[in-house]
């Protein structure tokens, strides 16, 4: 399972917070907002990315859309069961 | 009691609120019927005492929070901080359950979805693009602005 984050900030931005977080994963700067708008957390003049958890499968299929992501205490939970339920433990 | 007082400005933020999570629940708990918070049914049953059961339903709200506050920058992060924040438990308390039913919490896109062709950096500088995320399953997370919560 690979785990990663997008969002429009510059690679140096992120690479600060990776390191002040201690964050094990990767974390990209979706230069031009493609992936963004096409799950759906963004359009062509948005400013920023919401808050929008997507499962790929292998084949780069999205399977789960999370979108808005509106309980983050219990977010990471339920994308863990869902990926179980979708791929197995 | 201003000695308390001192003590209790001394804790950090998340702590105060964890905490006042705590005896909130557990004065609402003190009855002979309990309700589950996150499911609705309600448990008459005397196996429990009422204070068991306010520390049985409390504990998983403070793990939340703890859990909320690890992730608030990028949970967002379906991980902000890796590890702590992919705590299966947490799921078990929300509805519905994914794993008895096979229920998705999240939704079925209404029309196929797939990667698009893009170009991204990674944090290290490196380039990214569509057959990075092929091969095996992603946990892809947008979120608005590294550090900030929520």
């Amino acid at each position: 399972m690979r785990i990663v984050g997008a969002s429009f900030n510059d690679p140096e931005r992120n690479a600060n917070w990776i390191q002040e977080q201690n964050y094990q994963y990767e974390v990209w700067t979706d230069t031009n907002k493609a992936l963004a708008i096409a799950f759906g957390a963004a359009s062509r003049g948005s400013f920023v990315p919401s808050r929008v958890t997507v499962i790929l499968n292998a084949q780069g299929q999205a399977e789960v859309i999370f979108n808005p992501v509106s309980d983050i205490g219990n977010h990471p939970g339920q994308v863990l069961e869902d990926c179980r339920t979708l791929f197995g433990p | 009691m201003s000695g308390l007082y001192e003590k209790w400005r001394g804790l950090p933020h998340g702590v105060l609120i964890a905490a006042s999570l705590f005896v909130c629940a557990a004065a609402c708990q003190t009855g002979s019927s309990t309700t589950d918070r996150t499911s609705g049914r309600t448990d008459t049953g005397t196996a429990t005492t009422p204070s068991e059961d306010a520390a049985a339903s409390t504990a998983p709200d403070a793990q939340q929070f703890a859990d909320a506050s690890e992730v608030r920058d990028a949970s967002t992060s379906t991980t902000d901080s890796g590890s702590t924040s992919m705590d299966a438990s947490v799921a078990k308390d929300a509805e519905p359950s994914s794993t008895d039913s096979g229920v998705l919490f999240g939704e079925r896109p209404s029309s196929p979805l797939s990667v698009p062709t893009f170009m991204a950096q990674n944090s290290d500088g490196s380039s990214r693009s569509q057959s990075d995320l092929i091969g095996q399953p992603t946990v892809l997370w947008f979120f608005p602005f590294a550090g900030t919560p929520g």
